[in-house]
């Protein structure tokens, strides 16, 4: 009687196991990581002047750096087509010790970039190179990982 | 005797339907990726005010900004950017004056990301504002 009993159970228990094991082949999860997008908006006052901006990547990976827009602080809204230094580099002490760097004027693709960035800090640095007659609002974006 | 064996059939039937030999491939999210579209908007722009519309490029391709009208006729500035602190909340890359026509008034090559078109007053705008009308082509 208790054989009859739990002998369907047993059986069930083993048929339950064999239907919810696991496969040979398994899947891995694949890791994205997403880019993060950083604005960099600041103004330069006069010649020779430059400012630069440190931000973090976190996982190795690629750098995009765009100056974006410059114009007129006394004109707000309207573009100048006014060059500007821009490069990339590690934070030095106070400063940022430039590793690349190109003179560009704005747009909206990335005019500096780099691959293969190991997670640390780095920094971006617009500058001017001899064009700055009067003050200018700049805006860059920095899209990392 | 009969009970429990319907029991047990009931509880194997039940984790077969939950087993999965088959391999699985990693889904991605449903959330549907962006793709190349046009905007048209029309907007009220107030005297030194602004009328800007941000869109986002799912690829690199180039963007034109086309100033369709303006009522009453006037000319304004229409500029290209990225969203930031700027102009209405653009960061303008390029701007031009126009004032409204069929043929697109700005491109501009761009990479994949957030972008912002509009217009903004150059001192021309009464005060009963002035009704722009913007389409907006991108990748």
């Amino acid at each position: 009687m208790t054989h009859a009993f739990t002998r369907p159970i047993v059986l069930a228990l083993a048929l339950a196991m064999a239907a919810c094991g696991s496969s040979d082949s398994s899947t891995s999860p694949t890791t994205t990581t997403t880019p993060t997008t950083e604005l960099f908006e600041g103004k330069l006052q006069s010649r020779g002047d430059s400012m630069f901006f440190s931000f973090t990547v976190s996982t190795a990976g690629n750098v995009d750096v765009t100056l974006a827009a410059v114009t007129g602080a006394t004109s707000p809204g309207a573009s100048t087509n006014l060059a500007l230094g821009l490069g990339l580099g590690s934070p030095l002490a106070t400063d940022c010790n430039l590793t690349t760097q190109t003179t560009t004027r704005p747009g909206l693709t990335a005019q500096l970039t780099g691959s293969n960035f190991s997670p640390a800090i780095y920094c971006v640095r617009v500058f001017d190179v001899g064009n700055l007659t009067t003050p200018v609002n700049f805006a860059i974006r920095i899209v990392h990982t | 005797m009969r009970r429990p064996a319907l029991l047990a059939l009931a509880i194997a039937l039940f984790c077969a339907a939950c087993g999965n030999d088959e391999p699985t491939t990693p889904t991605t999210p449903t959330t549907p990726p962006a793709g190349p579209g046009t905007q048209s908007f029309n907007a009220i722009m107030a005297p030194g005010g602004t009328a800007v519309r941000t869109f986002t490029a799912s690829a690199a391709g180039t963007v034109t900004v086309t100033l369709n009208s303006t009522s009453p006729a006037t000319v304004v500035g229409l500029g290209i950017g990225i969203p930031g602190t700027a102009t209405g909340g653009c960061d303008m890359t390029s701007t031009v004056t126009a004032s409204g026509g069929s043929a697109p008034q700005l491109s501009a090559p761009v990479s994949a990301g957030d972008f912002c078109a509009g217009t903004f007053d150059l001192g021309t705008v009464g005060s009963n504002g002035v009704l722009v009308s913007m389409t907006i082509v991108h990748p």
